[in-house]
């Protein structure tokens, strides 16, 4: 595809992806579930859960599992409300684009 | 992986902790056949280094740089092989480039390739301290050298003003002397040895006046000279400001 993503939207996805999972989610599944919508990769998205991590919005425990350590991160209050936030203007956005392709008044 | 794990080196434990074992989660589970993917998607252990590393000390300011296409992060930094971050060349002014190639290429050495490396590089450094000791001891015997010939050549020059004045008096001494003897054999001549002693006496006395003006007045210049030499080397700049 051709549009470019950027790194609030990305952030918003994962949020979103993570926020699916009561319990919390791994690097490789995040990243699987990323892949569903956007073509990313593993290294584009340690980042992101970096700095999610680094605000906030995240949370992380590791568990033991086939001997290595796994990362599980969970979404926080604050990625919560985070999350609605970017939905809200993901609404308000698209629909704008949305309307200009079908070619209706701005409001 | 353990390129990556040599590459991240320089940062912190817990932050390379961290990425290797997201990348090695990765890895794992996605299973044998999905790993050429992933290696497809992620370059080479270069370019993830360098992101990582990117990521770790970029700084917020950068990120309307990275855009996120379906294709993956496409920085324009990092989208050539291996190219490397501007960012790196400003903080760590202009070596930074070639620090940062030599650390590439150094974690890319084995053990005992390190080893002989650092064998070569304290032999020729020994080898080159070794000549510069060399010529250093050498110069300044040189100038001892010179030094001693120097001294040798005021020393000279004085006993030689001493001896010609001495000689001058000695030989009008030792002529009037003469002259005294010859006057009871042969008066003519005795009178014209005494003559010709005073003269020798005379020259004697000449040559110490010149002698003892030239000393009180050269001496004194030339220790001026030196001093004033001295101080513009040791002082210049004072005089300069």
């Amino acid at each position: 595809m051709v549009f470019n993503t950027g790194a609030a939207l990305l952030d918003a996805i994962v949020l979103a992806v993570v926020s699916k999972e009561e319990q919390g989610t791994y690097g490789y599944r995040i990243t699987q579930d990323v892949r569903k919508a956007l073509e990313v990769s593993e290294s584009t998205l340690y980042p992101v859960l970096r700095r999610l991590l680094k605000d906030g919005c995240l949370e992380v425990y590791d568990m033991e599992f086939g001997g290595r350590n796994r990362r599980y991160y969970k979404i926080t209050e604050r990625g919560m409300v985070q999350l609605h936030l970017y939905e809200s203007e993901w609404k308000e956005y698209s629909a704008r684009i949305s309307r200009i392709f079908d070619g209706g008044d701005l409001e | 992986m353990e390129q990556l794990e040599a590459l991240l080196g320089d940062i912190p434990k817990e932050e390379r902790r961290a990425a290797l074992d997201y990348y090695e989660g990765c890895f794992e589970e996605a299973g044998k056949d999905r790993e050429e993917e992933i290696i497809q998607r992620l370059g080479s252990p270069h370019r993830v280094a360098d992101e990582v590393k990117d990521d770790l000390y970029g700084g917020r300011e950068h990120e309307d740089d990275i855009t996120y296409t379906e294709k993956g992060c496409e920085d324009a930094r990092f989208c050539e092989e291996r190219k490397s971050p501007e960012k790196y060349e400003g903080r760590g002014g202009k070596y930074s480039e070639q620090k940062k190639r030599f650390r590439d290429w150094w974690e890319r050495q084995s053990n005992l390739m390190r080893v002989i490396w650092l064998g070569v590089f304290l032999a020729v450094l020994f080898s080159v301290a070794d000549g510069l000791l060399s010529m250093v001891f050498g110069m300044a015997g040189g100038v001892l050298k010179m030094l001693g010939g120097l001294l040798g050549m005021i020393f000279g020059l004085f006993a030689g003003m001493i001896g010609v004045t001495v000689g001058a008096y000695a030989a009008g001494a030792g002529m009037i002397g003469l002259g005294v003897a010859k006057v009871f054999t042969d008066p003519a001549l005795g009178f014209l040895y005494c003559g010709i002693g005073c003269f020798g006496i005379a020259f004697g006395i000449v040559l110490s006046i010149l002698f003892g003006w030239l000393c009180s007045k050269v001496i004194p210049a030339v220790l001026g000279a030196i001093k004033s030499v001295l101080k513009r080397i040791f002082k210049g700049r004072r005089h300069e400001a």
